[in-house]
């Protein structure tokens, strides 16, 4: 597991898994996690398993009570997450801006995340899509 | 409205700065705010879109590193108003400003404004992203 270098002191939150290669592309998958004892997740993401290490944001996700979800009769319903690119955090850049994007849901034994998009925001092309996409780097519990 | 299935956890942020006037028209330099964060591990940072609007963006969740800065952290965005209604045909513009917390405080870099619907330039301003409040738990 990779160092953190994130402090853990007087958190409510207990890390519950840190993404052993962020230069992995991670696709569609799942975690097996007991998550029965908290309510909320807590999951950093970054841009794709290409750009540099850091944080692109955080988000808050809800943690369903349900131990057998499905889209329709024990939702554990889809947050939504996005990130833009690199091209909005400077001036100049007259590059193609992107948004990338993962949809995320948790429930009482699991976490699910989609594959990773990328959108252009100037156009309506189709979005790409790519395993290494918005990518969960660590997740914490509380 | 149906009854949650989602269990309820209220987190404790404590308020650890406010911006004294965050409508001035000096705006908000790239800058490093002196907190002692180092009973912390997160800070929770609410800003607005300008000092001429006060539109509320994200309030993200930003992690406490105790190693080196890294200047890969891009945290803040905030739409432009006109995305929230269906009567404006003005562009649709994203401000954003990357932010770093340690545990001796909280960096802000220069704000930024991309036109979403152009490749045009992105061009920076202080006037954009203006921290308001910051809170750590």
């Amino acid at each position: 597991m990779a160092e953190s270098t994130i402090n853990n002191k007087m958190t409510m939150w207990t890390k519950i898994w840190v993404d052993d290669d962020p230069t992995v592309a991670p696709g569609e998958f799942s975690l097996n996690i007991d998550l029965s004892k908290y309510s909320w997740l807590l999951i950093g993401i970054k841009i794709s398993s290409t750009q540099n290490p850091g944080f692109g944001k955080f988000y808050e996700v809800p943690i369903d009570n349900t131990t057998d979800p499905d889209d329709t009769n024990n939702p554990a319903l889809w947050t939504h997450m996005y990130l833009f690119g690199d091209q909005f955090f400077t001036s100049g850049n007259t590059a193609t801006p992107f948004i990338y994007t993962r949809k995320v849901r948790a429930w009482k034994t699991g976490i699910d995340f989609t594959n990773g998009f990328r959108h252009r925001t100037n156009g309506t092309a189709a979005a790409n899509i790519s395993d290494g996409y918005c990518m969960p780097i660590v997740i914490y519990a509380r | 409205m149906a009854e949650s299935t989602i269990l309820e956890f209220q987190p404790e942020y404590e308020l650890v700065w406010e911006n004294p006037d965050y409508s001035s028209s000096s705006g908000f330099a790239a800058q490093t705010i002196s907190l002692d964060l180092s009973g912390y591990t997160f800070v929770k940072v609410e800003a607005h879109l300008s000092e001429a609007d006060h539109t509320r963006g994200e309030s993200p969740i930003i992690p406490i590193h105790d190693g080196p800065v890294s200047s890969n952290v891009k945290f803040l965005t905030c739409m432009s108003s006109n995305i929230y209604n269906t009567e404006s045909t003005g562009n649709p513009y994203a401000y954003t400003r990357a932010i770093y917390a340690s545990e001796t405080g909280v960096t802000f870099g220069a704000a930024y404004r991309r036109n979403m619907s152009s490749t045009s330039a992105g061009t920076t301003n202080t006037n954009w992203v203006i921290p308001t409040r910051i809170w750590a738990f």
